[in-house]
């Protein structure tokens, strides 16, 4: 069966961006550290994305992430990522939520697609991926996709850092908990630890 | 030379309590299983009883423990500890205003702050661990850059609103060592040094 896993590096104290965000900071100040666990050396290639690393428990992760069938996204995320050339692993169909008509050219990129429904965007990107998982990227589309039950996992990796600020990624959820059952802890090269949760709906 | 650790139990979203002081999901782990831990002195709270890896953490945090540093407002909902802090260690907490009636205790006012409150229960734990607890005072700690370490016990569960463990730091980014991983049945706990 399909699942929907938020994948998100964040740092210890919840934020997935340092402060200062923007177009050409997307990451914020010092935001690039919550990501060094999945990247090796030095940025090559037309993206300036460094390789991933090679080996290791942080491979492993890595390589789950992108055997994904299908990847739902926000349009902040998606868009100043540069629509990630329009794909963004294997050609998998890619579900962007926005209220907001495309704030970039995706006229070339078929995978793409603008919704401004979080959960035709979860139901869709389910159906595309078949029998494989949904990878959902971004702060607004895990709030909104929490409060509406269609967020099944969670695959956090939690970076050994406090940010003190930035943006944080439960943040404006409604005061209503929210149990998760655990089920699995990797302890990751560099002291990141991965940790899943399953919602319990 | 002692070891100041923040020690709390979170949610996974970051929370130390709910909305209304509510604590009952984060606290959860300190009753989830059937290894008991006693508390080392006679307080209302009864002994824990959790799994076994937690109960092993429960135990060396309580062997370990020389002195413990919080708030007013943690000392106020727990009523004082009827004068005993449930860890056994003597506590002292941080005030403006210091109540009567606790003389015969080993409970501590300190009206100077959070680094004088760390440095006297620092002197008393000897090469012990001075446990830091409450939201405001790890703040203030890290602020001040004395705190050694810091001890999370991540309870599977997100609470939406309360009171955060981490606000409104200063010296940021705080750089932390990999941490100790320990899973507990549910609660995951996370000891990561100061780098």
């Amino acid at each position: 069966m399909s699942a929907t896993v938020l994948d998100m590096s964040i740092s210890i104290d919840g934020f997935i961006s340092g402060p200062n965000v923007g177009p050409d900071n997307g990451l914020g100040d010092g935001g690039p550290r919550l990501h060094e666990w999945v990247l090796s050396g030095e940025p090559s290639g037309p993206t300036g994305v460094p390789p991933f690393i090679a080996s290791g428990v942080n491979r492993k992760v890595a390589d789950e992430l992108m055997s994904t069938g299908a990847v739902v996204a926000g349009r902040r995320t998606f868009e100043w990522a540069g629509g990630w050339g329009g794909d963004h692993h294997d050609g998998v169909p890619i579900f962007i939520y926005s209220r907001h008509q495309p704030g970039i050219d995706i006229s070339d990129w078929p995978l793409v697609t603008y919704t401004d429904s979080v959960e035709t965007a979860m139901s869709e990107a389910k159906k595309a991926a078949g029998e494989k998982n949904v990878m959902v990227h971004g702060a607004a589309v895990t709030q909104l996709a929490l409060a509406a039950g269609v967020l099944d996992e969670l695959e956090l990796h939690v970076v050994p850092v406090l940010f003190g600020q930035g943006r944080r990624l439960f943040d404006g959820l409604d005061p209503e908990q929210i149990e998760l059952e655990r089920t699995r802890i990797l302890e990751g090269e560099g002291g990141v630890t991965h940790m899943h949760y399953r919602v319990q709906h | 030379m002692a070891t100041v650790v923040a020690d709390m139990s979170v949610s996974l979203d970051g929370f130390i309590a709910g909305p209304g002081d509510r604590i009952d999901e984060i606290f959860a782990w300190f009753s989830s299983g059937d290894t008991e831990v006693p508390l080392p002195e006679k307080t209302v709270m009864p002994a824990f009883s959790t799994d076994e890896a937690s109960a092993a953490e429960l135990r060396n945090t309580i062997e370990s423990l020389g002195a413990v540093v919080t708030g007013r407002r943690t000392f106020d909902l727990a009523g004082g500890w009827s004068g005993h802090h449930p860890m056994g260690a003597p506590a002292w907490i941080v005030t403006h205003n210091p109540p009567d009636g606790w003389e015969d205790t080993k409970i501590n006012f300190v009206t100077d702050g959070v680094e004088s409150a760390i440095e006297q229960a620092r002197e008393a734990a000897g090469d012990g661990v001075v446990g830091v607890a409450g939201a405001s005072i790890v703040r203030q700690g890290l602020n001040a850059g004395v705190l050694d370490a810091v001890r999370l016990s991540v309870a599977p569960v997100l609470l939406g609103d309360g009171i955060r463990f981490f606000n409104d730091l200063e010296n940021a980014p705080v750089a932390l060592k990999p941490p100790r991983v320990v899973e507990g049945e549910q609660v995951t706990h996370l000891y990561y040094e100061v780098a």
